[in-house]
């Protein structure tokens, strides 16, 4: 049995050998395929966030589609990450585009009560750690996207309970 | 009791111009911190109609100098009020004057808007120019440098201070300021006031660069605080008066940055002088008198402030209160075409208003901006303009002092009942133009832009006057950039832009012209209409053209046909067919004419049938309701106790 195997190993000429190389060449004929259909496609749509918490805007312009995460229900009173990400025509927007979050109370002529830095994430991603909303009420929710000399502004209102 | 003591300080009090105070005040009784702190009792209003002040300073024998602009004159104030009949032209390069400072052999240095700095004699003869800053530059105030030794002159265009030796040669400069309106030197600092910032910079020239974070003040109303700082003037070496223009008063600076006093007020009744101040832009002291003088342009007119009588309360009125810094109406605004809306710059705020305009008092929807840099605040806004065919409504506006456009429009629901509501507006973009003009090529200037006046065309092209470069930004709705307009020769400042079909009718202030400039044309076509001084301008629908003149505080209007201009409102005053240093001019589509009448805080609009509606601050208007004649009643009484 074991030359037989070992004979089987040797010879390129056995059933077994073509039988393999059949499958190998259609896994391989499938992956092109595949290949070939998936190239024809468009990019793949980003990831986009939903669920709970997840806040979807259009910038007033329509240049970015902005996807904001805040708690939901959002917390009275404690420090959270608000987080996100930015898109530009269904891509994410690149490194270089800055980012600003901030949050104010317009009936009431003040912003937040701690100021917060935006930083950005890979994948058109920002959070701005610290956010706290010290007062029950309306709260204005802006997203400044900074492209060059170029801003636009997304923007949306929450009520803190 | 009272009364002895105020002539026993100042016996120029009761003096009339044909006959000054012959007995002098006494230095030691007046030369002293406490002295300075009672300044703000008004002696005297001397107007300089039709010519406007423009520069002022202390002279060492007594007394002040003052050069005055339309026309360009020196002339002489005694501290007793007595104006010198005679009055010297200056030299034809210093048409615009913006400082003057004494030399000890009794000469004078001036410097004039264009960038010229000369030495005149009490003639106003030229005696020499000297260089001062090389390059194009706008001269905005001049003082002493420290120790005497030379000056020191602001450039607006470019935001920096320089120090000049006593030839007029640059030493040294320093930059980082937005619009450095006022300096002097007290002891070994240097202080400059900052219209951009509202602020007072100071800082030690030997070791120290300007740093506006850490500048005196901010934008507001408390003591303390300032509202387009101008004119500043050191006293003893130690402290400073400072002209806190939109304020319309004049503070007390200690050497340290403190706000020890302060005086005048806005003024209650069009015209009022007797200690109300209106957009005092420039104030010097005579420290042997105890007298300062302060310069009013927007109502051409110098006052002399003395000593108060400490035994004597300060007016309630007189004291520090809120001051709500809105609804002044700036110098531009803009109409919805066929629309409801109105929006107003309001540069003493900082902001612009939205208002809805088709009531016969329009209301206030919501108001944008407060000082600042953050984007939809704003540092002087200006021109202003709905872009046509927008819905939701989208405006932009020209945000000098941050060298920026931005765009702002409203969801507004034109449902009963009206009430305001705060973040109605909404920023939809806005784009650094300093940042832009050096990315594009062809708009590529040695001189940061300077917004001003602005226009939306058709299909939606902004055209913003960058009156630093004397041309004209063309961009699309997203802020690129699409063209530009220029003109040697012909444009030299765009003081008002409105869109006229597919060009545009520019207003050239300086020039004294009318321009129309359309895409695509080489020169602009120069409109005949014998303008002095326009300073707003649009298409009717009928095909004439209306514009208001700065010069006689006048609007007029030329045939379609051209011609000669037929005037329609004129006169410098508050009557129903009266205005005061009118601005913006919109016309609506139903050939309705909104006048923005700046110097009497009111708007006048003219209907297609030629009825007058006027709308504003309630003391400015033509039959000035009960308000106003409890105020004169009020203001009689207090002429006559006084």
């Amino acid at each position: 049995m074991t030359d037989f195997d070992s004979d089987n190993s040797e010879s390129s000429e056995s059933p077994g050998c073509i039988i393999l190389g059949l499958v190998i060449f259609s896994l391989l004929t499938g992956l092109l395929m595949l290949l070939f259909f998936v190239g024809c496609q468009a990019p793949p749509a980003a990831v986009v966030p939903q669920g709970p918490g997840w806040k979807s805007w259009t910038s007033a312009d329509g240049t970015y589609e902005v996807m904001l995460y805040i708690p939901d229900p959002a917390p009275l009173n404690q420090e959270f990450t608000a987080h996100g990400t930015v898109f530009k025509d269904g891509d994410p927007i690149s490194e270089a585009v800055e980012v600003v979050f901030d949050g104010g109370m317009p009936q009431h002529a003040h912003g937040l009560a701690v100021p917060v830095e935006t930083i950005r994430r890979p994948a058109g991603g920002f959070a701005a750690a610290g956010v706290r909303f010290h007062m029950g009420g309306r709260w204005l929710l802006t997203v400044d996207i900074i492209e060059g000399p170029h801003l636009e502004r997304a923007r949306g209102w929450v009520e803190i309970r | 009791m009272n009364l002895l003591w105020i002539l026993f300080l100042w016996p120029g009090l009761n003096a009339n111009p044909s006959a000054p105070a012959t007995v002098a005040p006494t230095g030691e009784l007046v030369s002293d911190l406490e002295t300075h702190l009672t300044i703000g009792f008004p002696l005297v209003s001397r107007s300089l109609a039709p010519a406007l002040p423009a520069a002022i300073c202390a002279l060492e024998s007594g007394g002040f100098a003052l050069l005055t602009q339309r026309p360009a004159r020196l002339r002489f104030l005694s501290s007793a009020g007595a104006l010198k009949e005679e009055s010297w032209p200056l030299p034809d390069l210093f048409a615009s004057p913006r400082g003057i400072q004494q030399l000890r052999r009794g000469h004078f240095i001036i410097i004039d808007r264009a960038g010229h700095v000369g030495e005149i004699d009490r003639q106003g003869k030229l005696v020499r120019m000297l260089p001062g800053p090389e390059g194009r530059w706008q001269a905005g105030a001049l003082s002493r440098a420290p120790r005497g030794v030379g000056w020191l002159v602001t450039d607006l265009l470019h935001g920096k201070l320089h120090h000049l030796d006593p030839d007029g040669n640059v030493q040294q400069s320093w930059s980082g300021f937005i619009e450095p309106t006022g300096v002097c030197s007290v002891g070994d600092h240097i202080w400059v006031s900052d219209r951009g910032w509202h602020r007072l910079i100071r800082f030690d020239p030997r070791s120290q660069q300007p740093d506006p974070q850490q500048g005196i003040g901010d934008h507001g109303a408390a003591p303390g605080l300032l509202a387009s700082p101008m004119g500043l003037c050191a006293v003893e070496d130690q402290f400073l008066w400072v002209s806190d223009r939109d304020n319309h008063r004049v503070q007390f600076f200690s050497g340290r940055g403190f706000s020890m006093h302060q005086f005048g007020i806005h003024s209650m009744l069009p015209r009022e002088a007797l200690g109300r101040l209106h957009y005092p832009t420039a104030v010097a002291y005579d420290e042997q008198a105890a007298v300062a003088a302060v310069i009013e342009p927007s109502e051409r007119r110098v006052q002399l402030f003395g000593v108060r009588d400490p035994e004597v309360p300060v007016a309630a009125a007189e004291l520090w209160q809120r001051v709500d810094l809105v609804s002044h109406y700036g110098r531009f605004w803009a109409i919805q075409p066929g629309g409801r809306l109105l929006v107003v710059s309001e540069p003493d705020s900082e902001r612009v208003s939205l208002l809805v305009r088709d009531l016969e008092i329009p209301f206030e929807l919501d108001d944008v901006g407060g000082p600042g840099a953050a984007p939809a605040r704003f540092r002087t806004p200006m021109g202003v303009d709905f872009l046509p065919g927008n819905d939701p409504s989208r405006w932009v506006v020209a945000d000098r002092g941050n060298q920026r456009l931005q765009m702002f429009q409203v969801a507004w629901k034109q449902q009963p009942p009206l009430r305001r509501e705060p973040a109605l507006v909404q920023l939809v973009r806005s784009v650094d133009m300093a940042l832009l003009v050096q990315q594009h090529s062809s708009w590529q200037s040695s001189v940061p832009p300077r917004l001003a006046a602005l226009a939306c065309g058709e299909g939606g092209i902004i055209a913003v006057a960058d009156d630093a470069n004397q041309r004209i930004l063309l961009l699309d709705r997203k802020f690129r950039p699409v063209g530009q307009f220029e003109a040697a020769g012909l444009l030299q400042e765009a003081t008002a832009i409105s869109a006229d079909g597919s060009g545009f009718l520019v207003a050239d202030a300086i020039g004294g012209s009318l321009l129309r400039f359309e895409q695509g044309q080489p020169q602009p076509e120069v409109i005949d209409g014998d303008c002095r001084m326009p300073v707003g301008v649009d298409r009717h629908p009928d095909g004439s053209i209306w514009y208001t003149n700065g010069a006689n505080h006048s609007l007029l209007r030329i045939p379609p046909e051209g011609g000669e201009a037929e005037t329609i409102l004129a006169g410098g005053g508050t009557g129903e067919r009266q205005l005061f240093r009118p601005r913006a001019v919109r016309i609506d589509e139903d050939g309705s004419v909104w006048v923005l009448d700046h110097g009497n805080h009111r708007g006048v609009v003219i209907d297609q049938n030629g009825a007058l509606r006027h709308f504003g601050s309630e003391p400015y208007l033509p039959d000035g309701g009960v308000r106003m004649r409890q105020l004169k009643l009020q203001q009689q009484k207090l002429q006559e106790q006084r």
